[in-house]
């Protein structure tokens, strides 16, 4: 399967397409194969202990919350990686883009004297 | 059944689990984190004003940036605790609303004027300073929400205090009128920021319960000590006198010894007797009310957006 994408991909970029496109093309015509379309993506989030924040941990399809839930303890948390699971439709989340990164961090990334390695105090005081 | 439930709830702090937003919780420990929390939230929103007072009258571009940068972060902490409280079940406009009446304290400290400059570096030492003490302490409350915000909050502080502290300096090392004025903020900012920590534990309402249920970890009493000791060398160090005759290192007890705190004068800021009480309750209604048509236009906006979506 591995072998057949990655040929895959080297045919398409032979035909002098982006591996980007080629594998867009790929992921598009894998939805099609698979029949998921019924099913919604859902990304999961797990917190491994408790008084820790949830940590995004990947994605899967499930037909509802509820389903997506226990798909996400069978898949994430078989050797007791959590103690709470949060699902949340992946359509919900609205990201930043990281090619707009640049210009949508831009403000903070002038402004040095937010951090405390700004101010240098004397030894004596140092520990502050 | 309730009793089994309280039971799992203790247990939990007994084994220094964290308490999530739904879990259990015994209704005393929830209004008491509410009390906390949004109270911890107001200190922040009501600290931006004595400090923004300066922000345009900033000796230098520099200082500037850098008073807008702290003063930018305490609307952000304030904005991490207004949300640590809503999970709680509260809403935001409760919130404000208690602040707004009176209903709800802040920190007293904000009740004091920033007078000259040197206020402002004294505020950024002492008070954040202060601040920093009782927030590390804090970053182990059982509340999972609180303590994570606090993890945050002291991460972002240290330049706050830091910040202060180098403009003392400078201050401390200039000429005789920038000494004055340095010491003079010292004066005036150094007892309040021992009563932040709140009255003696033996008079405190809350403290109890709250160590109890483990909302705080560490007493007044303890944690007015720890900060005490720690600023002691910084005063010494920066050449000025300090503010507290009888601040003396105890060998025997290993801490610094201190005069008494002026209790009447804590009480009677607390009971809004301070210098700017009224006016900083006022500015906070005046500033929301002024908003107001901005949070309309957000609202007519959103509503058109998904009018348009929708045909």
């Amino acid at each position: 399967m591995g072998a057949c994408r990655n040929a895959d991909l080297r045919s398409q970029k032979e035909k002098g397409q982006s591996g980007l496109a080629a594998f867009t093309q790929y992921a598009i015509q894998g939805t099609d194969m698979s029949k998921s379309d019924s099913l919604e993506l859902y990304e999961v989030f797990l917190r491994s202990r408790r008084g820790l924040d949830h940590k995004h941990v990947g994605s899967l399809h499930a037909e509802d919350p509820e389903q997506a839930l226990e798909y996400a303890r069978d898949v994430y948390t078989r050797r007791g990686e959590g103690v709470s699971i949060w699902v949340v439709r992946s359509n919900d989340i609205c990201a930043s883009q990281e090619d707009d990164s640049e210009s949508f961090f831009d403000p903070s990334n002038d402004k040095p004297y937010r951090l405390a390695t700004y101010y240098q105090l004397p030894d004596e005081v140092n520990n502050m | 059944m309730s009793e089994d439930l309280e039971a799992k709830f203790l247990r939990k702090i007994e084994g220094e689990e964290k308490i999530e937003p739904k879990d259990w919780m015994p209704d005393g420990y929830c209004k008491n984190l509410i009390r906390q929390i949004s109270q911890h939230a107001h200190s922040e929103v009501i600290g931006m004003q004595p400090e923004g007072n300066w922000i345009t009258r900033a000796p230098s571009l520099r200082r500037k940036a850098v008073l807008l940068a702290k003063v930018q972060d305490e609307g952000g902490h304030g904005l991490y605790l207004y949300s640590a409280t809503e999970t709680l079940g509260i809403s935001r406009d409760e919130m404000i609303h208690a602040l707004q009446t009176g209903e709800a304290k802040y920190a007293s400290i904000f009740n004091y004027p920033a007078q000259t400059w040197a206020d402002v570096g004294a505020i950024g030492w002492l008070v954040d300073g202060a601040a920093i003490v009782n927030q590390v302490s804090l970053q182990r409350t059982s509340y999972g929400p609180y303590a994570r915000g606090m993890v945050r909050i002291c991460k972002e502080e240290s330049f706050h205090q830091r910040q202060g502290y180098e403009l003392m300096l400078v201050l401390a090392r200039g000429s005789d009128d920038q000494k004055a004025l340095a010491q003079d903020a010292l004066n005036r900012f150094y007892w309040p920021s021992l009563m932040m920590f709140g009255p003696h534990d033996a008079e405190s309402a809350h403290t109890a319960k709250s160590m109890q249920w483990k909302i705080k970890r560490q007493s007044n009493d303890e944690l007015r000590q720890k900060f005490i000791d720690q600023t002691a060398p910084q005063i010494d160090f920066l050449g000025l006198d300090h503010p507290d005759p009888e601040c003396k290192w105890n060998e025997e007890r290993g801490h610094y010894d201190n005069g008494e705190i002026d209790w009447d004068e804590f009480y009677d800021v607390i009971n809004g007797n301070g210098h700017c009480n009224r006016q900083r309750i006022e500015h906070h209604v005046r500033a929301h009310r002024e908003g107001e048509w901005v949070r309309a236009a957000m609202q007519t906006y959103e509503a058109r957006k998904k009018k348009a979506k929708a045909a």
